[in-house]
């Protein structure tokens, strides 16, 4: 079984990137240095890249999120 | 016996001193309050040296041991906290806010004061457990935390101060703090015993948050013996924490088991490890085949490092959103932390549910695999600890990526890592033994029967022992 989230060309993600940057840039009114920038710029590519690798995992409808841990060992998996 | 000698006793050898009447609360806190003030401080391993309360509960101890009151394993035993766990009367600067006070304690220091430990610091920690990003090990107003084995080395983090406290015997334990790796990796280079126990049986109340549904606080120990008693003092249910388990959990220490195991050698686990690091951990294997059998198991192949990195984001951004949003991360040392989290703020919910969709996989396929054996192991790191001087890659994948240790904290499952040797340079190295969850028990009868057949508790920071009279690095006479 594949993935069907669809693929994004690099120049789409690189537009993406670019885009979510600059909402950071607003949401901060303080302003962000050059360090900061930079740093945001890094920490989002590498995120969306995370992301895009996750895509490519397939998940059933159903495949439920991990957000309760069994609370024994009888409940595990 | 020396002070020197007894401050590197384990909690079960400090114990038995101390019912023989062979040492005292009172002196013992005396011994550590003097280690970390000459020992433990020029490592920047400590935040508070909490010397009031600790001369005031050493004394109760005393008297309760004295008229027949025992508390257990840990009673007149003192130890350290993590300065992410808040305790009365004292600060707790999650590694960055020198004045931050917090007036309700937490669940960890009110079970250990109850079986009787006492508290005689906090212990440094890399700026709010290193979840804002960081590149460099001086990230923390305690500066650089220093390896008591090589003064010119780290001891990696979060859990800095734990792991440089206990390996140079300025606490006899400590409690550290791990959400991807944080309690494992320095114990790995500092030479300690350091356990990630089942997500839920530890109580994070009082706790920094860092990610919901992967912190955990745990014991951080001179052997594998001593996690399990810590442990079995801080379980049970705790209304304060929703993750919390029900059940407390029981240590297995007074009846441990010595042979007939079973390992799984994760496939592949030594590649591009350093030379030293895989040679100790074939020797490991040698001994481990000893007393079970040992068979190569491949990890079932997930995108563990991607769920670990998304799940953090997402989570670290929210319990910080108002810190974050407002732009303090500027007043953090880490100049990667000033922008490193900002991005978390444009990470999609439905990335970080996917995420979490597949953790469920790997919580179920990991643990289907860790089911079939008693522990599958692995180098806890590839590398022995770099320079204190050093700049590193956030998340670098050759000390980091191990998979092993990523399946174990997506899938909630307890590891402990333990010191297995030295390399040429009287570096530790360690082995980590990954089990179901649950399964404390396996894993640490298994670490704690390396322990006995290789001698490796016996190993100590080189010298001269102690004393660390500088921080200059020194490496005569060191036992390998």
């Amino acid at each position: 079984m594949s993935s069907a989230y669809p693929v994004l060309d690099a120049a789409t993600v690189a537009r993406i990137a670019e885009h979510l940057v600059d909402v950071i840039t607003l949401m901060h009114a303080e302003g962000l240095d050059e360090a900061q920038q930079q740093e945001v710029v890094r920490s989002v590519e590498g995120q969306l890249a995370a992301a895009e690798r996750l895509h490519r995992f397939p998940l059933t409808n159903a495949a439920e999120p991990a957000f309760i841990m069994p609370k024994g060992p009888e409940g595990l998996g | 016996m020396t002070d020197d000698e007894l401050a590197f006793c384990s909690i079960r050898e400090l114990g038995s001193l101390l019912r023989r009447h062979e040492t005292s609360p009172t002196a013992l806190t005396e011994l550590y309050l003097d280690r970390l003030e000459r020992i433990g401080t020029p490592l920047n391993a400590v935040t508070t040296i909490t010397a009031d309360t600790a001369r005031r509960e050493a004394a109760l101890a005393e008297a309760e041991l004295r008229s027949g009151l025992d508390r257990g394993p840990l009673h007149g035993i003192p130890y350290g906290l993590k300065d992410i766990v808040s305790a009365v009367g004292a600060p707790t600067t999650w590694g960055a806010f020198p004045d931050q006070e917090f007036a309700v304690e937490s669940t960890v220091a009110r079970r250990l004061r109850d079986a009787g430990a006492i508290l005689v610091a906090k212990l440094a920690t890399i700026e709010l457990a290193g979840g804002m990003g960081y590149d460099h090990p001086d990230a923390a107003i305690t500066g650089a935390p220093h390896n008591p084995w090589d003064t010119e080395r780290w001891t990696n983090g979060s859990s800095s101060g734990p792991g440089a406290a206990v390996g140079s015997a300025a606490v006899p334990f400590a409690i550290g703090s791990d959400t991807g790796g944080s309690i494992l990796l320095p114990a790995a280079f500092t030479g300690t015993a350091g356990l990630r126990a089942t997500y839920g049986r530890v109580s994070r109340a009082g706790a920094m948050t860092l990610c919901w549904t992967l912190d955990r606080l745990g014991p951080m120990c001179r052997c594998a013996d001593d996690c399990g008693l810590v442990l079995e003092a801080l379980t049970g249910a705790d209304p304060r924490d929703p993750a919390c388990l029900p059940d407390a959990y029981a240590y297995s220490g007074r009846a441990p088991r010595r042979q007939g195991f079973r390992f799984g050698l994760v496939e592949g686990c030594t590649e591009g490890a350093e030379p030293d690091v895989a040679r100790n951990f074939a020797r490991s294997l040698e001994a481990l085949g000893e007393i079970g059998t040992v068979s190569e198991v491949e990890l079932p192949d997930l995108p563990y490092d991607d769920v670990t990195s998304v799940i953090t984001g997402a989570e670290a951004y929210a319990a910080l959103d108002e810190f974050i949003a407002a732009g303090r991360t500027r007043e953090l040392t880490a100049v990667k932390a000033h922008g490193h989290r900002l991005a978390g703020a444009v990470l999609s919910a439905h990335d970080y549910l996917r995420a979490q969709r597949i953790r469920r996989l790997i919580t179920e396929q990991f643990g289907a695999l860790a089911g079939q054996y008693d522990a599958l192991l692995a180098p806890s790191l590839g590398v022995v600890a770099t320079g204190v001087a050093d700049r590193f890659e956030y998340m670098l994948p050759a000390a980091f990526g191990r998979p092993l240790n990523f399946a174990g904290v997506l899938a909630g499952s307890p590891t402990v890592s333990v010191l297995n040797g030295l390399d040429d340079d009287g570096l530790p190295t360690g082995i980590q033994f990954a089990g179901a969850r649950f399964r404390e028990n396996a894993i640490l009868d298994a670490a704690s029967t390396l322990e006995e057949l290789t001698g490796t508790t016996a190993l100590r920071p080189d010298g001269p022992r102690g004393t660390y009279p500088s921080l200059v690095r020194t490496t005569a006479g060191a036992d390998r």
